[in-house]
């Protein structure tokens, strides 16, 4: 599978979320390929590793699901944002963004004064 | 917080488990279906699709695992797994299971209930605000804390002294006796009183339930009729009612109006119902004739501990007697004040034997814990096969000794609550037994933070002897296990086996040590010439309190006339073949008054004496014997000379070399009439059997009055028969009178000694169950040898082995255990029993005779649980022994 990325642990939580605040309500495998298709199909999604990441995000309340039918008429489980889910992906995306700031600032090459 | 949350929805999801991993599978099949359908649709087989959805996934069954770990929480629900698991375990040997269970049932259940006295009595919070600051001072005069008889004021200067003390807030006196008392119209009751300074209630911080306490001016004359009530004699006495407040109660003849009732809690002095303020400076009403003991209660000012007091009041002490202001007839120097906390000061009859007790449950638990460690140690070494295939397939040392330790915790926690169930027999049978000492404490129960104990101790108990199996368990090499050889683990355990025997042999050997010194303690105390009789007699005391009793100068013709009403009333019951009255019989609880007694014939010698009453025929009855003179007589009355008998101790003193016959004597009170002494009786341990002798005179009732009596009557029947008959006799000559302290003198012997039958009792008990814990451990250790060496003696007997050296090494081997572990209990014995040697009489701690005979008993009991298993070893066929594997 070269060339594709491995998702790290944590930041799939804000893809997920953040996903899932684009796009509404979602099934788990949609929520996938919709991270995939966001990633320019950079990154390479291990599905079994979304399911008990969703649990988690589910236990600590961010996303609740329920049952509900698919566009293909098929049962499936919907996960959708609580309102403490909205909260943390404002929070989560602007500490992403502060830390890959710094981070690109490291990465940067500075010219000597 | 979010973190919290998770957890909480994980343990909820560890409870919903199926319904979650239900769930999951549906959600999972969907989502490959969805994907199977996008692979159809982008132009793969069936087949294909769906296998490139599986593999996207990472497999259904990891996947699955993921999402069920995450759905619960992995570490718990390893637990439950091995609860199952233990559980099915421990149902399938009942044997080892039940055996543990009892075995460390009892041995919980004798610290349950050990546990549950301590708890009642040494850890009881007092009703008292602030109880450490609460203090007793004996021997305080020197440092004006005393009852000062050569002052004008003994309340005022008392009160002075007390409040010169930098340490001291607070102090007053008080001295519990008993008194008749009458609630209303009706026969009194006789009950415990407490005569109390005013302070009383301010120094213990004791606030009545209902009405008030006493104010600080109330124990001066006028001010003093005023009493306080238990709540026990509230509900009796008055159904609880309020309005008992303002009535007026009489006691000891004196009517009091009550004036507040104390809360339940408060039953200091012990068992007292009423609570009356005293004039120091005058004799009060309450008061009994005879001996008078105040004790001195202080209260330290905040932040000043017993020793800033003691060390104070020892301090004033030492500088009055420098000062030569000491109090004149003060014992020696050598009785300095002692100043003890309260908690100490009540419980210091019963806390030695309590401490001792609860060691002796202790060593109990230990030898019970090593007994059932030597099971779980056969059984692994059994089961290390399994041990063996599991580690073969992937489990962790760790998961293994979990599990082990998770099976030990479940027979600790079994053994527990059978512990509980042993622990309340056994709190009813030790209360048959209970010493005197335990009335003046709440009956010990099993409440709540006895069950706490309980649980944390069979906690405690089941990781102690589960972590030596679980530790060689998951020691098994599976190579070595599986292959079927003896292996390190099962060789290391059996050594370990027989150290933990060596071990439970010396701490059983001092428990029975023990025993067997409190045997001959008592054995020695029932061999004690009392000089005084206990069989067939039955005993029981009248006070006289009231106007028509009271004490008039040339004597009181009702006192002497009801004297010898009930004596005549007694003399007529059926089966009774001598009565007799006396102030204060041997074995009496009354405190004594040691009076100066001199030799009035120009002697001037003056020697102690208690002065007692006695009518005619008590020295005979009670088998004292007259050595000398005559007992009194009928003619020794009003009208005729004034006789008095003493003991031979005291003609001894008075008259050293001489008959004491016909010489006069000079005491306080009594002996202004001069009477001569016309017979000599032998001394009497009147305290029991570790009580000496004191020295006595006495008078005889027709010529002193005495407004306490304990007739006594002697029968050939059952004495405790006569109770009731004895009552009607009072009654019959004056049924006001209550009748109290009714019972035999051999229970009044036993009384004495019931905190040593107590602990004999006990420590027997317990130390029989120790020799048999460690009986049944030395046999399971040798049972378990010989079928782990059953080839072995096989080869060597099939060599051409003797039997009987088969049977020997066996025996040799028990043998040397055993004297290892006597060794071990002869040592700590030596040390121990130190812990005894109050309780002691007539025979040492390191007495040789017990240490033998103990010894002795330990090698016989080694040889009984080594001979069955070891005869088997002997009588091995050779032939089925080589064909067992």
């Amino acid at each position: 599978m070269g060339g594709k990325t491995d998702v790290w642990q944590g930041t799939l939580a804000l893809m997920t979320l953040k996903t899932l605040e684009t796009m509404g309500p979602q099934h788990g495998y949609g929520l996938a390929r919709r991270i995939e298709l966001t990633s320019g199909d950079q990154l390479q999604l291990n599905y079994g590793t979304l399911y008990p990441a969703l649990l988690k995000l589910e236990q600590e309340g961010y996303i609740r699901s329920r049952w509900g039918t698919s566009e293909n008429n098929r049962k499936a489980k919907f996960y959708e944002l609580t309102k403490a889910g909205e909260r943390q992906v404002k929070k989560a995306a602007a500490e992403w963004e502060q830390t890959t700031e710094i981070l690109a600032r490291f990465l940067t090459p500075v010219e000597e004064a | 917080m979010r973190k919290l949350r998770a957890l909480m929805m994980r343990l909820c999801g560890l409870l919903s488990f199926r319904h979650g991993d239900d769930d999951f599978a549906v959600e999972l099949e969907s989502h490959v279906a969805m994907h199977t359908e996008d692979g159809i649709r982008s132009g793969l087989s069936p087949q294909e699709a769906r296998r490139q959805a599986l593999i996207r996934l990472g497999g259904a069954e990891q996947t699955r695992q993921a999402y069920r770990e995450r759905l619960g929480l992995p570490c718990l629900e390893n637990l439950r797994l091995d609860a199952r698991y233990a559980l099915r375990q421990l149902r399938n040997s009942p044997g080892y299971t039940v055996t543990a269970v009892l075995t460390l049932g009892l041995a919980i259940g004798a610290n349950t209930a050990i546990f549950s006295l301590v708890h009642a009595i040494l850890l009881r919070q007092l009703p008292f605000s602030d109880p450490s600051r609460v203090m007793t001072v004996e021997n305080g005069m020197d440092a004006g804390l005393g009852f000062n008889m050569d002052s004008k004021s003994i309340t005022a200067s008392f009160n002075e002294a007390a409040g010169s003390f930098k340490t001291i807030e607070n102090a007053t006196m008080y001295s519990s006796i008993g008194a008749n008392v009458e609630l209303g119209e009706g026969s009194a009751r006789r009950l415990k009183a407490a005569e109390t300074g005013a302070r009383f209630l301010d120094v213990l911080g004791v606030t009545p339930r209902l009405g008030r306490g006493f104010a600080p001016d109330e124990d001066v004359p006028g001010k003093d009729r005023i009493a306080l009530i238990s709540d026990r004699l509230w509900r009796s006495g008055f159904h609880a009612d309020p309005a008992a407040l303002g009535k007026t109660i009489r006691a000891n003849g004196v009517y009091f109006v009550i004036v507040g009732v104390l809360p339940p809690q408060m039953d200091f002095p012990a068992n007292v119902d009423v609570w009356t303020p005293t004039v120091f400076d005058q004799h009060t009403s309450l008061r009994e004739a005879g001996a008078y003991i105040s004790t001195v209660l202080v209260r330290a000012r905040a932040n000043n501990s017993a020793a800033a007091v003691r060390a104070e009041v020892n301090a004033r002490a030492a500088n009055s007697r420098d000062q030569g202001t000491a109090h004149a007839s003060e014992p020696p120097p050598d009785a300095r004040p002692i100043v003890t906390p309260i908690a100490a000061e009540l419980t210091k009859s019963i806390r030695a034997s309590l401490l001792m007790l609860s060691l002796a449950v202790l060593f109990l638990l230990a030898i019970a814990c090593s007994n059932v460690a030597g099971l779980a140690l056969a059984r692994t070494a059994a089961r290390r096969r399994e041990f063996a295939v599991r580690t073969a397939l992937g489990a962790t040392r760790r998961r293994i000794i979990a599990q082990q330790l998770v099976e030990s915790l479940f027979v600790a926690m079994a053994g527990g609550a059978s512990g509980v169930l042993f622990a309340n027999g056994a709190l009813r049978l030790l209360y048959l037994f209970r010493p005197a000492a335990l009335d003046a404490f709440q009956r010990p129960a099993i409440d709540a933070s006895v069950l706490v104990f309980t649980a944390s101790m069979a906690i405690a108990t089941g990781m102690a002897f589960g972590m030596a199996p679980a530790w060689l368990a998951g020691d098994a090499d599976p190579g070595d296990a599986l292959r079927a050889g003896t292996s390190h683990a099962s060789i290391r355990g059996a050594r370990l086996r027989k150290i933990l025997i060596s071990g439970e042999m010396g701490i059983a050997f001092v428990l029975l040590v023990g025993a067997g010194l409190l045997l001959r303690t008592m054995a020695n105390m029932d061999k004690v010439h009392l000089g005084y009789d206990t069989k067939g007699i039955l005993s029981f005391s009248v006070a006289l309190h009231g106007e028509p009793y009271i004490s008039k100068e040339g004597g009181n013709p009702a006192i002497s006339a009801f004297c010898k009403g009930v004596l005549d009333q007694l003399d007529r019951i059926p089966g009774v073949t001598a009565v007799g009255a006396v102030s204060s019989a041997p074995l009496d609880t009354r405190a004594d008054m040691l009076l100066p007694v001199m030799a009035a014939d120009g002697a001037q010698r003056s020697a102690g004496g208690a002065p007692r009453v006695a009518s005619n025929g008590y020295f005979g009855l009670m088998g004292i014997p007259v050595i000398e003179g005559r007992g009194f007589s009928s003619q020794d009355n009003r009208t005729n000379p004034r006789v008095v008998i003493v003991t031979k101790d005291l003609a001894d003193k008075l008259w050293p070399g001489q008959s004491p016959i016909g010489r006069p004597i000079h005491c306080f009170w009594y002996c202004d009439a001069s009477p001569r002494v016309i017979g000599v009786v032998s001394s009497n341990r009147r305290f029991g059997p570790r009580g000496d002798a004191i020295s006595e005179f006495y008078f005889p009732t027709a010529q002193q009055d005495w407004t306490y009596f304990t007739f006594v009557l002697r029968t050939s029947g059952n004495p405790a028969e006569l109770a009731s008959s004895a009552r009607r006799a009072v009654a019959a000559v004056n049924p006001s009178q209550p009748v109290y302290d009714l019972e035999t003198m051999r229970d009044r012997l036993n009384n004495n000694e019931s905190l040593l039958r107590f602990e004999l009792f006990a420590l027997s008990v317990f130390a029989a169950l120790s020799v048999l814990l460690v009986l049944i451990g030395l046999y399971g250790v040798v049972s378990y040898t010989v079928t782990q060496r059953t080839r072995e003696i096989g080869i060597r007997i099939a060599l051409g082995a003797k039997r009987e050296a088969v049977l020997m090494s066996l025996l040799r081997e028990s043998a040397l255990i055993t004297m290892a572990g006597e060794a071990l209990g002869f040592a700590a014995s030596l040390v121990g029993m130190r812990l005894l040697a109050t309780a002691l009489f007539g025979v040492t701690p390191h007495d040789p005779e017990t240490l033998i005979v103990v010894g002795a008993l330990f090698l016989l009991v080694a040889i009984a649980a080594t001979y069955l298993p070891a005869r088997r070893a002997a009588s091995i066929d050779p032939m089925q022994a080589l064909r067992i594997e």
